[in-house]
């Protein structure tokens, strides 16, 4: 009778001691950070020359995960000149002024809206190169079409610019306007250009491809 | 003799146990219970309403209207059963599998042991039912469609009392199967391809958004938004065997009832989409909701000052929905 009691005591313990180390590998799960959609306004992106002059100016660089805008070398995921958009990842086109690429940063365009892309297609990503950018340049090669009646930029519905960070993180961006203040009907002859605004989600978990 | 009294004997037996067979057959008595949230309008109701007409020349029908609400649904099967019922198909005509809604019939049906999510106990605007009743066994609460008629931090504080609430599952004594809701059947794809094509006119400038209701919960939207895009890749085939291609199609929801943030972006997402594709071509706006009478007056107001193509048809009324029913009645009782 005491060896029963002894032995239930024992498996007692026993399944105590195995129910407890069940709860501490649990416990050493790190939870996954909760993704951030945002939006920016007004991110301003000038440059100079351009109409048959060669482009030059500072790009404005963004990096995802603080959400701002930066003056750094390296700690930038992305940046804007006029329409163009560079990701820190590859090589530079040459232009004058284009910073140097010191992360891993890629991109790709797709058709959609920001809640049909809820997946990084990783084969479709590419970065800058000396042939071009991953974002292609262009009316209608890329985000955006110009009226060359209007002289308008206006972003392509259901494009969504899908990026890997320079750490290996992703966003996905759907830029809304190129005119200060996003008018409805933007006018050239008096709303101001290369003022960016635009939606982006980011996916704040390293690798993660899923938004 | 003796063979033949053997043989006797076998054939009685069969005979007996073909009538009991018979007889079991005989005494299953099919029922339908059409499910619908119900609209603000009773038009949106007399739509669903009749959409089920046809159905009765087979099958024994009621409609219950409410999201998930009890007491709606136990005085639809209670009908149902004092008529004699012994199978109820239950059919629940929402536009997407991937809501709470869905999910607490599931419990309420006794498919699922436990609620997914906080209980909902709420009707729809004009409902005769709007209080539920203590005698049904569930506790007593006012009923109103919430966001259409409250601000938003009441709603989220009547969600933590429901929460504290009890919520059982009904009572029946049939044997209850529960179809799927409307999703990407092929039967709604047609439906919204009639719908567009009532307004088209040269598809390949046109951009085609399809625009629904939409949960709160980012999954479930997820879910949501795939499904629509399902039925866009549907309506594209559909549109490609005709020969011109629409421009574009895209899927969307506006997240009527999510915090302010989401709705405001979820609106932002429509306009800023309709907005942009007018700019190179004509735009045309479906929605994608059950019946006309209320929602899609929100839809409007969200895209005031657009330039769009709008003919506010919902899928009903259209043969389709019934065709619906019946198919996904005669499957359920297929597959039992």
């Amino acid at each position: 009778m005491k060896t029963m009691k002894t032995i239930q005591l024992v498996t007692l313990v026993t399944l105590f001691i195995g129910l407890a180390s069940c709860s501490n590998d649990d416990d050493n799960t790190t939870p996954l950070l909760e993704v951030e959609s945002q939006n920016v306004s007004n991110l301003y992106a000038p440059q100079e020359g351009g109409q048959g002059q060669p482009i030059s100016g500072q790009f404005t660089k963004f990096d995802f995960e603080t959400g701002q805008t930066t003056t750094s070398e390296t700690d930038w995921d992305i940046a804007f000149r006029g329409t163009s958009i560079i990701v820190n990842g590859g090589v530079s086109l040459g232009t004058t002024d284009e910073p140097e690429r010191t992360g891993n940063a890629a991109a790709y365009i797709t058709n959609g809206t920001m809640a049909s892309i809820t997946e990084v297609n990783t084969a479709s990503l590419v970065q800058d190169a000396a042939t071009g950018y991953a974002i292609p340049s262009g009316s209608g090669n890329g985000w955006y079409l110009y009226d060359s009646q209007a002289f308008l930029i206006t972003p392509i519905a259901g494009k969504i610019l899908v990026f890997k960070t320079r750490n290996g993180n992703y966003a996905k961006v759907e830029i809304l306007s190129y005119y200060k203040d996003a008018p409805s009907n933007p006018d050239t002859t008096v709303d101001e250009s290369r003022y960016f605004t635009f939606n982006y989600v980011y996916q704040p978990n390293e690798s993660v491809t899923a938004f | 003799m003796k063979k033949m009294k053997k043989t006797g004997l076998i054939t009685l037996i069969l005979g007996i146990l073909a009538v009991n067979f018979s007889f079991a057959t005989n005494t299953e008595k099919v029922g339908v219970l059409i499910l619908a949230h119900g609209g603000k309008h009773s038009s949106w109701d007399e739509t669903v309403k009749n959409a089920t007409e046809a159905l009765k020349q087979n099958y024994i029908v009621e409609v219950a209207f409410g999201m998930a609400n009890p007491t709606t649904l136990q005085d639809g099967i209670d009908k149902l059963e004092s008529q004699g019922v012994t199978t109820i198909v239950v059919i629940p005509l929402f536009i997407s599998s991937y809501s709470p809604i869905i999910r607490q019939n599931e419990y309420l049906f006794g498919i699922r042991n436990t609620l997914a999510d906080p209980p909902m106990i709420m009707m729809h605007h004009g409902s005769e039912n709007n209080t539920m009743k203590e005698e049904k066994g569930h506790s007593a609460i006012q009923g109103g469609h919430e966001h259409d008629s409250m601000p938003k931090d009441t709603l989220h504080s009547m969600s933590n009392v429901k929460k504290k609430m009890g919520l059982k599952s009904l009572n029946f004594k049939s044997e209850i199967i529960l179809a799927k809701p409307l999703d990407a059947h092929p039967l709604v794809a047609e439906i919204i391809f009639d719908r567009i094509s009532e307004l088209s006119v040269n598809p390949k400038n046109e951009t085609i958004l399809i625009v629904a209701h939409g949960p709160n919960d980012e999954q479930d939207n997820k879910n949501w938004v795939k499904t629509i895009d399902n039925l866009a890749d549907q309506i594209r085939t559909i549109q490609s065997e005709k020969g011109n291609k629409f421009k574009q199609i895209f899927g969307l929801t506006v997240r009527d009832d999510a915090n302010p943030a989401i709705y405001e972006q979820a609106k932002e997402q429509l306009r800023t989409l309709v907005s942009q594709s007018g700019k190179d071509g004509d735009v045309i706006v479906i929605p994608l909701l059950l019946s006309q009478g209320g929602v899609e007056e929100g839809f409007l107001k969200r895209l005031e000052g657009l330039n769009y193509e709008w003919s506010g048809k919902t899928l009903l009324p259209h043969p389709n929905i019934t065709k619906f029913i019946q198919i996904s009645v005669e499957e359920a009782l297929k597959t039992n």
